[in-house]
């Protein structure tokens, strides 16, 4: 199966699967991710939180609509249409794992190195009863038990940031705004957080973002005084 | 010649600064005289101004060292003290990961701690200072420095610093602002601090659990309005906060989802300050902090 979201083709698996290394946060029925692999920090509204707990890779997109139908009593060609949007929205964010056999196609989704080996101080704390990784949907029985369902739809809601340090060791000036909005080295900026650069690592000195030792440079202007750039890196 | 350092601890984060110019010393020990200690504790951030006279008619450049490395070079004398507590704030960042460190003003009562986080200009500071006024203790306007075994905010207490617009408001809470010293700082412009000593000699609060967590805008004109907010929107709010997120991660995002779990979170428009404060008050007082299971 294929989506497409502005130029850019991606594959995924008829039945969407969520990735791993993705630590998620429900709070009051939402939720708040972050992916250890890109460093983006993610909020799900409730609509868009139960689409991503049925991405289990066990249901295609029109069962997943069937739920989100039942769940919220929306017409089936609408819940279609929602599951579909999250779904392509989810797959372009990297957090669903891509079709195998998918070339040159991916974009952000394929990783071509393993996933890292998950920190045990970063396993979902069951003790509290609190479920830290999706858990499980309602089944057709429970929805039917309940009767007609009672809860208010509102669209889904994925909102997206990327965290502090993930600009920060890319290239420097060539682009003025990291992912976020951040700024690179060299740009103009009114306070430190306008910086890709990471705290500690570099600040807005005199309306410029700069860097400290060890940060990539284009030239000294990257580098906050007195350091200079060399050999692409900013030193004393 | 030898150079003496001098060492201060306040609340949990201490400071040796050593200077060839002894007013630079005299004027961090104005402010901070109550915290002065005789030893550096071992996680001290060691800070050095040296004072370069280039030219026999100028004073100045002035260098400002922090942990053995070169940090600014400022021109004039009064940007030295805004620049010194700036980079304090770097060294804690890069150092104390120790805690979870969000960009965010806060306070406390007997309830529990208030949460104040935004970006620069969101009107943290000049709030604080309208609090401070109505009973509240006071932990630090710039850092909310969160224990991660504990989730209690612990204080910072430095001198507010307050950009030039806010002074009249500033007189208007009454409060002693020192305007003697031209203050400059090169994105605010004129700076001056508030001892939060001069306020209440007592008024430096211990570490609390966060009980409620406000998101303020000013906006000039602005009748002040609370609107409650989500608490995976808050969460993801104070994520973006979040000065030493590298150091935490994933973790970053547990400890600060079980800070606003126990809280209650609103985004506050602020207008014209007694009417901003009377509304936090009264958010307080109606609504006592919500019973912690065991």
């Amino acid at each position: 199966m294929s989506m497409t979201v502005g130029e850019t083709e991606y594959r995924t698996s008829q039945h969407p699967t969520r990735r791993d290394n993705i630590v998620v946060c429900e709070l009051d029925g939402e939720a708040v991710l972050y992916d250890e692999r890109s460093g983006a920090v993610h909020r799900f509204n409730e609509t868009a939180l139960t689409v991503w707990k049925a991405c289990d890779g066990s249901r295609s997109a029109p069962a997943i609509a069937r739920i989100i139908a039942g769940r919220y009593a929306l017409d089936s060609n609408r819940a279609r249409t929602e599951v579909d949007n999250v779904i392509r929205k989810l797959t372009a964010k990297g957090l669903l794992l891509e079709a195998s056999g998918a070339g040159d196609l991916q974009r952000d989704v394929r990783s071509e190195v393993d996933p890292p080996a998950q920190d045990p101080s970063q396993k979902p704390n069951d003790d509290e009863g609190e479920s830290r990784s999706a858990s499980r949907l309602p089944s057709r029985r429970e929805l039917l038990r309940g009767g007609t369902a009672k809860l208010i739809y509102t669209a889904p809601l994925i909102s997206t940031f990327f965290a502090s340090g993930a600009c920060a060791s890319g290239p420097s000036a060539s682009a003025a705004f990291g992912a976020g909005g951040c700024k690179t080295v060299g740009y103009s900026c009114a306070a430190p957080p306008d910086c890709c650069v990471f705290p500690g690592d570099g600040l807005c000195s005199a309306g410029s973002c700069c860097g400290f030792n060890g940060v990539a440079c284009d030239s000294d202007a990257d580098c906050c005084t007195p350091r200079t750039c060399d050999l692409g890196s900013c030193s004393t | 010649m030898t150079i003496r350092s001098h060492h201060f601890s306040l609340g949990g984060i201490s400071v040796s600064l050593s200077s060839d110019c002894r007013s630079f010393v005299d004027e961090y020990r104005s402010l901070y005289e109550p915290y002065r200690r005789a030893t550096a504790p071992n996680d001290a951030i060691e800070i050095r101004i040296e004072a370069h006279h280039r030219f026999p008619w100028r004073r100045g450049p002035f260098l400002i060292h922090s942990e053995g490395e070169e940090g600014f070079e400022v021109r004039r004398r009064f940007e030295v003290l805004p620049h010194l507590e700036w980079i304090i704030n770097w060294q804690i960042i890069k150092k104390r990961a120790d805690y979870v460190q969000l960009h965010a003003s806060t306070l406390t009562s007997p309830e529990g701690a208030l949460l104040l986080p935004g970006d620069p200009g969101a009107g943290k500071t000049t709030l604080t200072a309208g609090l401070l006024t109505r009973g509240w203790s006071y932990l630090c306007d710039e850092f909310a420095l969160i224990n991660p075994r504990t989730r209690e905010i612990h204080p910072y207490p430095r001198a507010l610093c307050i950009k030039e617009p806010s002074f009249s408001v500033i007189d208007r809470l009454g409060l002693p602002l020192c305007r003697k010293t031209p203050y400059h700082k090169p994105t605010k412009g004129r700076v001056a601090f508030l001892n939060p000593l001069d306020v209440r000699p007592d008024i430096v609060g211990a570490p609390s659990p966060i009980r409620w967590v406000v998101f303020p805008n000013y906006v000039a004109g602005a009748t002040p309005a609370l609107e409650p907010i989500s608490r995976s929107q808050a969460a993801f709010q104070l994520l973006r906060q979040c000065f030493n997120f590298k150091a935490y991660r994933g973790r970053a995002l547990e400890i600060l989802t079980d800070v606003v779990r126990d809280a209650e979170c609103f985004h506050l428009t602020s207008g014209e300050i007694h009417a901003t404060c009377d509304l936090i008050q009264n958010l307080v007082a109606v609504r006592p902090a919500p019973k912690v299971c065991a």
